[in-house]
């Protein structure tokens, strides 16, 4: 009969190459990041304005609030009656522009890195649970995605906001609570994909329990998605908050706000156009700062997993 | 099917024993009876390796020792005992504890059996903290000193790697090193070779082997690879459609093949020497039937070249004295004479 012929004669167990010299995970990733343009110019863009808002109103001699009547409207440096006192002017009440913008870019940055935390882990959460545990907790959870998708959220944030009264708190938690809805959608379905890999059933196969599949296998894999999803949706809110207080829903007056400047600035536009291009300049720059920094991470990410 | 066990294991407890076990798998279209009335035992030290074609319910078999099975499939045993402790009825929690601890798995593609973001020290050191409770530095040591053992070169600078930093045949080394970091009693490996080219692969079963011997491990092996079995296993079990039609120590199966499955397989195996250059390799006609519904009879009998109207009934389980055991209506002479 056929006996299939052991080859008795494999060489012993090969003692594999030494480790290769290869650069850390860390150290490549940062080589491919300095070779994405754009992403580093968001970078820069984001660390710069991050820095000018956390550092300079520590020195900066103006208080924001200060009111001075006698110096009203007064233009930037470059114009020809600007003044080196008001680099950046001053708004309708005589505060120093500068002040105000930085103060707001504070307030900006803020709200982004709050509303994101929020929105992030409830939606992470949520997303996660409802991909590893399909069946009726998915049900629920699709159901609850779907019905947030079907309503307009600016419209609900406004609803809520003129109920309950506006403040930087309710704002950030009305947006933290809104938001998280992509957050959820991405991680559904990251889970659902990482959850048919075997390094799942191998990790059930050593005895882990559930929840320790969730946080230890299923959790770091989708991070990758989440952190890209978090920069997005952190413009967003950037957007969205200064909507809100260009509406007079947002922050509230005297605190300064990039979208508040704007609202108060748009009286004094055709007479006093630094007043709305400032903020909105700064706004702009800032969203796509974020921006570019959330594609970058993208493709970082993606060219990372190829490898 | 009556449970099938060889004199043998009969002289120590099996490391791993498993009568009339059944999977069924709830579809649109009715059930799947994926693993019908399975009966085995190994003994510890022993390989016993499943055989059978793609589909014949081989995996599912082993996912369902190892209680890994999806969860439209339902598992139904009567006693599915590891070490001696049962887990046919075992709570989750109990099968928890047991599994890495008492059980371990090694899967056919290391490429995707191991989590990219984590590093292989990570998830090695885990599994021992979480069933010996043991300290970061012990499980470090562990996991250094089995390293070494499966044959990896500077087993310290590894640990701090990930996965995509290795190649397939040290990926599946890890696992191995992985699935032993609890001294486990049984090791389940489903198709551990097939992903790996040649020489690999024989490295990897070298290995396996001398492992075995050194650490007294029951071994699991399903595969699809003849060549493989004739080179690791004590015994055979020889699956299909859901069923094992053929059981018997690997001298016995490849010797004196009983079941026309069983020797239609061997025939598929070309033999340097013995299959002409150019000439045909054996080939079973049709394919497995489907695995819904009940079965009547032989489910072989569709395929089988001595098909005869009794095999519309279910077939005897028939034995010899040596252990070696087969369900089919062929007398044993019968069969061999039309073997020649």
């Amino acid at each position: 009969m056929a006996a299939v012929v052991p080859s008795s004669s494999t060489p012993p167990v090969a003692a594999e190459p030494a480790v290769p010299p290869t650069l850390s995970r860390r150290r490549q990733l940062w080589r491919r990041a300095c070779a994405n343009r754009p992403f580093m110019f968001g970078l820069g863009l984001l660390a710069l304005i991050v820095l000018l808002a956390l550092a300079v109103p520590l020195f900066y001699p103006h208080d924001p609030y200060a009111q001075d009547l006698t110096q009203r409207t007064v233009p930037p440096v470059w114009y020809a009656r600007g003044t080196w006192e008001h680099v950046l002017g001053t708004d309708a009440l005589g505060r120093d522009y500068l002040a105000r913008l930085l103060h707001g870019g504070r307030v900006s940055l803020l709200i982004s890195l709050s509303v994101v935390l929020i929105s992030g882990s409830i939606g992470t959460t949520l997303g996660v649970l409802a991909g590893y545990f399909s069946g009726k907790v998915d049900l629920g959870i699709t159901f609850l995605i779907t019905s947030f998708l079907a309503m307009p959220s600016i419209l609900i944030a406004l609803v809520i906001v003129s109920m309950v009264g506006s403040s930087l708190t309710v704002v950030i938690l009305v947006l933290g609570l809104l938001m998280w809805i992509r957050f959820a959608v991405v991680t559904r379905t990251a889970t659902q994909q990482i959850r048919a890999l075997d390094y799942v059933a191998a990790a059930q196969a050593v005895g882990a329990s559930r929840w320790r599949i969730v946080f230890g296998e299923v959790l770091p894999n989708v991070m990758p998605q989440v952190i890209v999803v978090a920069t997005l949706e952190a413009a967003s809110a950037i957007m969205v908050e200064a909507a809100l207080s260009f509406l007079g829903l947002g922050v509230q007056p005297p605190t300064p706000s990039w979208g508040l400047m704007i609202a108060e600035a748009r009286s004094y536009m055709f007479f006093s156009f630094w007043l709305i291009a400032i903020p909105g300049i700064s706004l702009g720059l800032l969203a796509l700062a974020i921006n570019l920094v959330g594609d970058g991470l993208r493709d970082l990410f993606a060219a990372g997993s190829r490898n | 099917m009556a449970a099938v066990l060889s004199p043998s294991s009969c002289a120590s407890t099996p490391a791993l024993e498993v009568r009339h076990l059944s999977v069924d798998i709830g579809t649109g279209h009715g059930t799947v009876h994926a693993v019908r009335d399975v009966s085995f035992s190994v003994d510890p030290g022993q390989t016993l390796c499943i055989v059978g074609e793609s589909g014949c319910g081989k995996s599912m078999t082993s996912l369902a020792v190892m209680d890994l099975l999806p969860g439209s499939a339902r598992r139904r045993a009567e006693t599915l005992r590891v070490g001696g402790q049962d887990l046919a009825t075992a709570s989750r929690r109990t099968i928890n504890a047991l599994r890495g601890e008492r059980m371990a798995m090694i899967f056919q593609e290391p490429m995707t059996a191991l989590n990219p973001a984590l590093t292989i020290g990570d998830q090695m050191t885990e599994v021992h903290r979480h069933h010996r409770r043991s300290s970061a530095a012990e499980a470090r040591e562990r996991a250094v000193h089995l390293l070494g053992r499966v044959g990896i070169a500077s087993a310290a600078e590894r640990l701090g790697q990930y996965p995509h930093q290795l190649s397939g045949g040290l990926r599946q080394r890890v696992m191995i090193a992985m699935a032993l970091m609890c001294d486990p009693d049984v090791l389940i490996a489903d198709e551990p070779t097939t992903a790996l080219d040649v020489t690999i692969q024989a490295q990897i079963l070298r290995l396996l082997l001398d492992l075995q011997r050194e650490l007294g491990i029951a071994i699991v092996l399903v595969t699809h690879d003849l060549g493989v079995v004739a080179r690791v296993a004590h015994k055979v079990a020889v699956m299909y459609a859901g069923r094992i039609v053929e059981e018997g120590s690997a001298a016995q199966v490849f010797g004196q093949p009983r079941h026309p499955y069983t020797r239609g397989l061997l025939r598929c195996i070309p033999v340097p020497g013995r299959t002409a250059p150019g000439g045909h390799l054996g080939i079973i006609r049709g394919t497995v039937p489907a695995l819904t519904g009940e079965l009547h009879g032989c489910s072989f009998r569709e395929r089988c070249e001595f098909a005869q109207p009794l095999c519309e009934t279910a077939p005897p389980h028939r034995s010899d004295a040596a252990g070696h055991a087969w369900h089919c209506h062929l007398e044993k002479d019968a069969a061999m004479g039309a073997e020649r």
